[in-house]
């Protein structure tokens, strides 16, 4: 590794420029493919990330450690009204580094409603195909055949109801089960961006600038200029005072939903229909927590393998709000988190820890006219939050999926069930459950809600009317500026999206190179010209 | 709505206000060098964690005083990670919560949160989980929080649930800085 060109922002004695063919904002899902590629096809790539660069060596399997070096404000980054808590990574790799490794792709009722609703051309299933072929090959993704109890006894449930369930891939290479994916693959197992692709970029002259967080792109006319960095101090919060600015003719901001906008928003980039940072979805999670008469044991073993979509599409793409149902297993900390009693009711909760089976279901939004999402704002000091309001949309998808996973839970054999509410109680059966269910009062934050699938921001649009870039990734106003991120997404997508992001990353990475090539060529031929002309005459 | 909106000035500007004052008050001459944490915010955590934890804290003697000192220095670490923003809006949550009319709507006693007793600290963190004010509901589940993660990345605490810890053992880096 002593041959990489890594720079540290906290330990810049003097200000860092940089040029590049391609400068990267961000490196996860969608900045690390982006770097391979890109450098791949010979490009000079500089990737700038807030984090730190943490590898499998240094990941402790501690988790209140790791959520705070891990994750961008300790794995709890509030909505403006602190209603729930969004999970993003912040370290190199981004959250692909801390991610529980389901890839999915991306849905064929979600592309067909961005084709047929939204007008978005290019997308279709069979236009996508051969890039989740490649991004599965390169990452190792698989549907995983050994789950643990937890997960079997999700998988159990589902088949006593006649559910649609199934092993979920995961981008994983000799894995030996551990399950501390969210706190960093302590053995380099996850093919997360950290062990695969940046690592490529480097080899190939790439150069990484950790702790340092994009402040603005400079830009005029239609281009953007300078990229403008202020490099961070030892825990990533406050800034050092020196300055990192990068020079590149192409831009990619891949910084994920909430920053990717945010960092528009603060740049002042033309946004002349007023659509940057809106339609931000979250994909909202909500759980469910049952106590199984045998030991689980959730805190070891992959701890997502087993999914069901059997209400995702319940009422049609556009219809109420359908879930994706997951099992949820970690360590003490995660699993604690979900449940906000105290006192003697706490303890119960806790010490049934080794036998407790959690689910979650993830509600998808963005699909129906009473499901806009959230809006990206700056605060003051000019960072971005995220405001998303809760509406009885989401509610009723609350509601219905609590009914749902408790009606799991008991098929597969839960002594008791509760609602992740601290308005809830817990039901010993399914009866109990469907009467106290229908009735619970659901507001916020007393009902659980996180979400690990922040989307949207800079959606994609067929036209500058309809979003912030083409299909292509590329800014409708700024010729030079691409986003591939998650925050392209026009609506949520129904499942896990980091293998939607591999791959339109990819995809788009790919069409960029080659745009460039084009204008290299173009370039070097009006070179020639230019300089054959005196000969000529 | 009117109640919220009061107490929600009070945190913007009042505690806003007070948060600028460094450790004011509680700040005892042996409280522990903190990066983030602030007297006020400790002292509030200190009151709370019995309560929230119940039986699974240690009785009351050295091993509880070693479980409370080890998760307040764990948090202060933790709050010293989340973004500048976060960390003030904790700051000010905490320098609201301890003012004096503040203290005496939510706990019914004059007293400083250090010498509330348990069962009022545990009667404002009922009636905070059910109150229809959000912001007195989100006050609890941030508190509750709190002391969940300062708690259950002990050791101590997973003895106590049945987890028998990280199947790969690292050196015990835990907060040193890269």
């Amino acid at each position: 590794m002593s041959d990489r060109e890594v720079y540290v922002g906290t330990t810049l004695e003097q200000d860092l420029q940089l040029e590049a063919d391609v400068a990267i904002v961000g490196t996860g899902a969608g900045g690390g493919v982006a770097a391979e590629i890109l450098s791949l096809a010979g490009l000079r790539v500089v990737l700038l990330e807030e984090g730190a660069y943490h590898t499998s060596e240094d990941f402790e399997s501690r988790e209140l450690p790791s959520f705070a070096k891990l994750y961008y404000d300790g794995g709890l980054r509030p909505t403006s009204d602190g209603g729930l808590g969004v999970v993003q990574g912040r370290t190199v790799g981004g959250s692909t580094t801390v991610n529980w490794t389901s890839c999915f792709r991306t849905p064929e009722p979600t592309l067909g409603f961005w084709q047929e609703t939204l007008g978005l051309q290019g997308l279709a299933p069979a236009d996508l195909e051969p890039w989740f072929e490649r991004m599965e090959a390169r990452l190792s993704i698989r549907p995983w055949e050994t789950p643990n109890p937890n997960n079997q006894a999700m998988a159990r449930g589902a088949e006593k109801l006649g559910w649609r369930y199934g092993a979920i891939p995961r981008n994983v290479l000799n894995c030996i089960n551990l399950g501390y994916c969210g706190l960093g693959c302590p053995v380099g197992s996850k093919q997360s961006m950290l062990v695969t692709t940046i690592p490529a970029a480097l080899d190939r002259g790439a150069a990484l600038v950790t702790r340092v967080r994009a402040d603005k792109l400079a830009w005029s006319g239609d281009r953007i200029t300078l990229i403008e960095g202020l490099a961070l101090d030892e825990r990533g919060v406050h800034p050092t005072g020196r300055r990192v600015r990068v020079q590149a003719p192409w831009v990619v901001v891949a910084a994920g939903a909430i920053n990717s906008p945010g960092l528009l928003l603060r740049s002042e980039v033309p946004d002349p229909h007023g659509l940057l940072g809106k339609r931000t979805f979250l994909q909202l999670h909500n759980y469910s927590l049952a106590v199984m008469p045998e030991r689980l044991d959730p805190f070891y073993g992959a701890p997502q393998s087993i999914y069901s979509d059997q209400f995702t599409w319940r009422d049609g793409v556009a219809g109420r709000a359908g879930f994706n149902l997951e099992a949820v297993g970690a360590q003490p900390i995660a699993s604690m988190n979900f449940f906000k009693g105290m006192g003697s009711d706490l303890e119960a909760c806790a010490r049934s820890l080794p036998h407790r089976h959690t689910l979650v279901a993830q509600i998808r939004d963005g699909f129906h006219a009473e499901s806009p999402g959230g809006c990206v704002q700056l605060r003051n000091d000019g960072s971005a939050v995220l405001d998303y309001p809760l509406n009885e949309y989401i509610w009723d998808g609350v509601r219905s999926s609590y009914l749902v996973m408790a009606e799991c839970q008991f098929a597969a054999g839960a002594n008791t069930v509760r609602p992740a509410s601290s308005d809830a109680s817990s039901y010993r059966s399914l009866a109990e459950a469907r009467s106290a269910i229908s009735s619970l009062p659901l507001r916020a934050p007393n009902v659980f809600l996180n979400s690990t699938h922040p989307l949207g921001g800079c959606a994609m649009g067929a036209d500058a009317r309809s979003g912030v870039v083409d299909t292509d990734g590329r800014h409708h106003q700024l010729e030079n500026l691409l986003v591939i991120d998650g925050s392209v997404f026009p609506t949520s997508l129904g499942v896990n999206p980091s293998l939607s992001i591999y791959a339109l990353a990819a995809r788009n990475a790919t069409t960029l190179a080659a745009t460039i090539d084009r204008h290299r060529r173009s370039d070097r031929g009006r070179f020639t010209i230019h300089h054959a002309l005196p000969e000529v005459s | 709505m009117l109640r919220a909106g009061l107490l929600g000035t009070a945190t913007v500007s009042l505690g806003g206000f007070l948060a600028c004052e460094p450790d004011r008050a509680a700040g005892s001459s042996t409280r522990p060098q903190r990066v983030a944490l602030s007297a006020t915010g400790e002292e509030i955590l200190r009151a709370i964690c019995p309560v929230v934890l119940g039986g699974l804290l240690p009785a009351a003697g050295p091993a509880r005083q070693s479980v409370l000192e080890t998760g307040l220095a764990s948090l202060d670490q933790y709050i010293a990670y989340l973004s500048s923003p976060l960390q003030r809006e904790v700051r000010e949550l905490f320098a609201t919560l301890d003012l004096l009319p503040v203290r005496v709507l939510l706990t019914g006693r004059f007293a400083r949160w250090s010498d509330t007793p348990p069962e009022a600290v545990e009667s404002f963190l009922h009636s905070a989980r059910s109150s229809r004010i959000f912001l007195l509901r989100r006050v609890y589940a941030f508190l509750q929080s709190l002391v969940v993660l300062g708690f259950f990345d002990q050791p101590i605490a997973w003895e106590r649930v049945g987890y028998p810890g990280p199947l790969i053992a690292r050196p015990d880096t835990q907060w040193g800085t890269r």
